[in-house]
């Protein structure tokens, strides 16, 4: 669904007071979407002035939520720290096999204690 | 192992452990030590609410601290150098409101304040694997600089299932009492027990950020413990009286690290 930005139908909705100016939690993201997408207008802008900071979690699960959102979803005044933390989500999601193999435990040895 | 060769971090949480076996044995929960660190105070003041006991000590700067603590908890005091005990909500709306004082207190400190993004991030991660793991009831964390001693130590304590028992519920792990060390030791590597790509960096990541702080960290949760600091890595098995019902992560930062930029830590 692609957005447009002469589209009349759509919603302004600031995260900062919809959620807080710090993201945190990924459930958070979730309660966020699940917000959202509770009405009927196609398109969406966020709006992250305000916003300090942002969790790994919480930019993880906006993106998965933003993947398959029936919404067109955009994004206005992302600070640089947040856009950054996006940008490492993306490029972490899009490398093959990124998930890294936890590798067995060390042979150290294990104290009783 | 004598108790003397222990890492800091572990001798502060064995305090505790010492504190709570005196009172299950002699009905009398007392402490003489001049001090504490919150590797000691969390899991104490949490036993004291839960066994509803007084703690008992001859040091009188001790005893208003520790009184001090317990009579502001979820009551935070700005401009301080410590962050007392504070509740994390059940209400997961209301968790950046209640972390307000411990952002006022790394905002007050010009050395904390160099590495603000490490400490937010490390808090952050660590608050949310306790909202996605732990399923716990009653979850506190608290902080305190020590400008003299030069370093800050985060606590964050939960009465959850474990790491363990997380992973025992979620995969279908099989960790038992004697290696719930393993799945600590897993964990810390990125295992998860919610499944999914990019999903487990948060504790992995937040160890490689103390790391790069130089820092220490400490993790007990169950029967199971890590050390871990930039040099090394070394899993414990605790006897039933060192065990953990929840999951304590103490983190120990020097004052004095230099600038780091977490994203390089982050990949």
């Amino acid at each position: 669904m692609k957005f447009s930005g002469v589209d009349k139908a759509y919603r302004r909705v600031s995260i900062n007071e919809a959620v807080a100016p710090n993201l945190i939690l990924r459930q958070n993201a979730d309660d966020f979407f699940d917000e959202l997408e509770r009405d009927n207008i196609s398109a969406v802008i966020i709006d992250f002035a305000g916003v300090t900071s942002i969790s790994r979690s919480f930019a993880h699960q906006y993106l998965l939520r933003k993947g398959i959102s029936p919404k067109a979803v955009k994004e206005i005044n992302v600070p640089q720290n947040i856009e950054r933390m996006f940008n490492l989500v993306k490029r972490a999601s899009s490398l093959p096999s990124s998930r890294q193999k936890v590798s067995p435990p060390d042979k150290t040895t294990i104290l009783t204690v | 192992m004598a108790n003397h060769e222990y890492p800091q971090l572990l001798k502060n949480y064995l305090l505790f452990c010492e504190c709570k076996r005196k009172h299950q044995d002699t009905g009398k929960l007392s402490l003489d030590a001049q001090f504490i660190f919150p590797t000691t105070l969390l899991p104490l003041l949490i036993h004291m609410r839960k066994a509803h006991a007084t703690l008992h000590t001859p040091n009188s700067n001790l005893a208003g601290y520790i009184n001090y603590m317990i009579e502001n908890t979820d009551k935070p005091v700005l401009g301080k150098s410590y962050l007392p005990l504070v509740r994390l909500p059940q209400d997961i709306k209301m968790v950046d409101s209640t972390l307000q004082p411990l952002y006022h207190l790394l905002d007050n400190s010009a050395m904390l304040k160099v590495n603000l993004d490490a400490y937010r991030y490390l808090m952050f991660e660590l608050i949310d694997n306790i909202y996605q793991h732990s399923e716990f009831k009653y979850a506190y964390t608290m902080a305190q600089y020590y400008r003299n001693q030069g370093f800050v130590e985060l606590g964050f304590l939960d009465d959850g299932i474990t790491i363990a028992g997380s992973f025992n519920k979620n995969m279908k792990a099989n960790f038992t009492d004697r290696n719930n060390w393993e799945a600590i030791d897993q964990a810390t590597k990125g295992a998860t027990s919610k499944g999914g790509e990019q999903r487990g960096y948060g504790l992995s990541s937040s160890i490689s950020i103390a790391k790069a702080l130089g820092g220490d960290v400490l993790i007990v949760s169950g029967y199971g413990a890590i050390y871990i600091n930039p040099g090394l890595r070394q899993p414990y098995l605790l006897h039933k009286a060192h065990h953990l019902r929840g999951t304590l992560i103490s983190l120990r930062i020097p004052l004095n690290s230099p600038r780091i930029d977490i994203y390089r830590y982050l990949q």
